[in-house]
Order: structure tokens, then C-alpha cells, then sequence
């Protein structure tokens, strides 16, 4: 049985995430989703739109009229991950064909990314989907500022998608977000709906290979915070990589470095192999690499991306670059 | 982290082979000796004793326990 894909959407208290994934819940590409709530009252769910609703061992599932379903997680997202999965298997509810988790507003999600990757069975169910990030026109900036929640929920995200920009000029936000996490695809002036939905319903895989979000990683922006905690480098190499020499390297930098590293992201240009190769991880977690079928147009040498805290970018460079000359 | 699955065995084996190699380098100034053991590593401390680790995550974490140091790719010494 294939794996489904699943997906994060997070975004800090009264980021917009709520009524993203209400109009999402409404759009029709979406009927075949299952959407994993927090509180019911998230979502404003019209009786007459609702199927059915179940409810047993602690976990009640609705299933909309339009087809998507809806799981309200009550504490236990494993336990909840589990029951929605068994009753698609069952029949009790449609086969939808990607999960969309919502994240409390101030979740850090990278321990519910390990969660999934750990657990045995989530494990085989589902794989990784996109990690989406909501961040209010408004008020993101002061929230990046202040909480350290917000700047994870950036630095982790492969999307942002920039709410309620009707009502405020999003462009100097916009350059803060890129400055924090280069590697992420920052959704551009289309509406904010179509943004996340592309992202949903894209190939994940397809998606996480492409090379886009690497385009604009160099140089890190001017406006970046010198001050803030979390911040991005990039690491580069003109010429083709060992693989064997790289993956010692990166495994001791994970293992030296790993609890301030909470995001990479790399496209490397390996000997032997005429496409990248793009890797992913988190913190210590290294997804399997994958092969890309080209190279993107306009990007040559190889590209790592690393966001997390008081990461010194000179030092890591200079530690790649003597590693890999042996 | 590895390329299982995207080689042939024999590529695989001289990958292998490869990594050991650049991970004897690494670890000899700490005077740890390391040797390939099925897919697996067998780490010799200084001191004389052995052990087997299955991956890199706990083969470091392993050979800092036996060097009684930091093993850091970013610090000025090593």
C-alpha cells in the first residue's frame, strides 16, 4: 500500500491559519483530504454541510458533505493519525488521498515531524508531506521578534504563505521571512488560498526536489537580524561532492550541531551522478536523499541550506571545504 | 545516511569501503580504530576496548564516549 502524504500546516495564534484551512475545507480539490483539527470549534463547520460524524475511543472523525473529512485531535496526534488511518482501511470514511495536520498556534513543529518519522507505524502509513507555515501580514514581524515559536514555525516551513496582505504591505515582512528561512517557497502575490492548495495537492516529492527556493539563498539578505537567535547560512561547493566524504562530514555536524540545526536543506552535485541529489533533515533526522531527474536551469554546484540558532556559516564552510579536500 | 537502494552490491561495497577509509582519517587522532564488520562498525578505543555500533549517528556519539573529548568538525583543532 502506498504511503499517503502528510502534511503540516502551522502558523502562530491569529496567523490566519484557521481561516485558511476553513476556505481550504470548502474548495473542492480538496474532497479527497483529511484534515486534522485541534478544536472543533476551529473550523466553522455548518450542520447542514456535515455527513456524519463518529465518534469512539476519544477520537471523532466528520465527514463533510463535500467529501472531506474532518478528525479532531483530542491530545494524542498519534493515537488520532492511527484511527483515521484504520478507518479509511475500513471503509467508515472516504479514501482520501493526503492528511493535513494543523498544529496548535504555539507549536514548534519540529518534534511533531519526529513524532511521525519514529513511530513504526505512522511510519509505513505516511510520509512526510509539506510543512506550511501561516504568517499574518500584520503582525508576523512583531511575533518573530517576540516568540521563538514564531521564528521555528518559519525557519521549519518549505512554504509560507503571507495572510491578510489586503490589509497591510507584506514586502518588508517578506524579506525578514526570506532572510530567516532562504529555503522555503514564499508564496508569491497569488491569493494566499491558491498558494497553500498548490502546495497540498502538488507531488510532495516533486515539490520538495525542486530548486526554486535555493534561487534567491545567496546572499543572505541585508535585512536578516544579526541579533535574532535563528538565522539562515548557505554552504556552497563549485565542484562535485564525494558522497561517502559528505556523509561523514554531515553526520558529524548533525551529531556535533544537530540541537541548534532545525532545518536543511541541500541540493548537491555529487561525482558519479549527472542529477542533484536533495537532501532534507531536521535537527539530527535525515531523509532519505533523492534523485532528481535534472538540474534546474541557471543552478550549478551544490547548495546547503541550514537554519537554526548562532550558526557560525564561515566555520562550516571552511569545515566542508577542508573535509572534502581530504 | 547512505546511498542503499540507488547502487548496485558491488558499487555499494566500494562506497562502503570508502566511507571506512575517510572515517579512519577522522578518528585517528583520537586514537580510534574502526573497522567494517558486516555493514556494521567495530570501534576500538584507545584503551583496548570494543564495541559495535549499526550507524554514524551512534558511531560518533560512541567514539566521543571513548576519546573522553568533543569530537567537533568545527572546532579550530580539528
Amino acid at each position: 500500500m502506498s504511503r499517503l502524504p502528510l502534511h503540516v500546516l502551522t502558523g502562530f495564534l491569529g496567523s490566519g491559519k484557521t481561516t485558511l484551512l476553513n476556505r481550504l475545507l470548502r474548495d473542492p480539490a480538496m474532497a479527497d483530504s483529511a484534515v486534522l483539527i485541534n478544536e472543533i470549534g476551529d473550523v466553522a463547520i455548518d450542520h447542514h454541510l456535515v455527513d456524519r460524524v463518529q465518534s469512539e475511543d476519544g477520537v471523532e472523525t466528520i465527514v463533510l458533505a463535500g467529501g472531506c473529512t474532518c478528525c479532531v485531535v483530542r491530545g494524542d496526534m498519534v493515537a488520532a493519525l492511527k484511527a483515521l488511518h484504520a478507518r479509511r482501511a475500513e471503509g467508515r470514511v472516504p479514501p482520501f488521498a493526503r492528511v493535513v495536520l494543523e498544529t496548535t498556534g504555539l507549536a514548534d513543529p519540529a518534534p511533531i515531524l519526529f513524532t511521525l518519522a519514529a513511530d513504526p507505524v505512522l511510519r509505513h502509513r505516511f510520509e512526510r508531506g509539506l510543512v506550511v507555515t501561516a504568517v499574518d501580514a500584520v503582525h508576523g514581524a512583531d511575533q518573530m521578534r517576540r516568540f521563538p515559536e514564531a521564528r521555528r514555525q518559519v525557519a521549519l516551513a518549505d512554504r509560507i504563505v503571507v495572510t491578510k496582505r489586503d490589509i497591510a504591505d507584506a514586502a518588508t515582512l517578506q524579506a525578514r521571512l526570506a532572510a530567516l528561512n532562504p529555503a522555503a517557497d514564499l508564496a508569491g502575490p497569488a491569493d494566499d488560498l491558491l498558494a497553500a492548495h498548490a502546495a497540498f495537492v502538488a507531488d510532495p516529492l516533486a515539490r520538495l526536489g525542486r530548486a526554486g527556493p535555493f534561487l534567491p539563498a545567496l546572499p543572505v539578505p541585508a535585512e536578516a537580524e544579526h541579533t535574532a537567535d535563528i538565522a539562515a547560512v548557505v554552504l556552497t561547493r563549485a565542484t562535485p561532492i564525494d558522497w561517502a566524504a559528505f556523509g561523514v562530514w554531515l553526520s558529524l555536524l548533525l551529531h556535533a550541531h544537530g540541537e541548534r540545526i532545525l532545518r536543511l536543506k541541500a541540493l548537491l552535485d555529487v561525482e558519479g551522478w549527472p542529477a542533484p541529489v536533495a537532501l532534507h533533515g531536521v535537527h539530527h533526522l535525515v531523509h532519505p536523499p533523492q534523485h532528481l531527474e535534472r538540474w534546474p536551469a541557471g543552478i550549478a554546484g551544490s547548495r546547503i541550506v541550514l537554519i537554526g540558532e548562532r550558526l557560525d556559516g564561515a566555520a562550516m564552510q571552511s569545515s566542508l571545504d577542508r573535509f572534502l579536500a581530504g | 545516511m547512505d546511498a542503499a537502494g540507488i547502487l548496485d552490491p558491488a558499487a555499494q561495497r566500494r562506497e562502503r569501503l570508502k566511507r571506512l577509509a575517510i572515517l579512519k582519517r577522522v578518528l585517528a587522532p583520537y586514537r580510534i580504530g574502526i573497522e567494517d564488520y558486516d555493514g556494521r562498525f567495530i570501534l576500538s578505543a584507545p584503551t583496548g576496548g570494543a564495541e559495535i555500533v549499526d550507524n554514524l549517528f551512534d558511531l560518533w556519539r560512541r567514539a566521543e564516549a571513548m576519546a573522553r573529548r568533543p569530537i567537533d568538525p568545527l572546532a579550530a583543532d580539528f
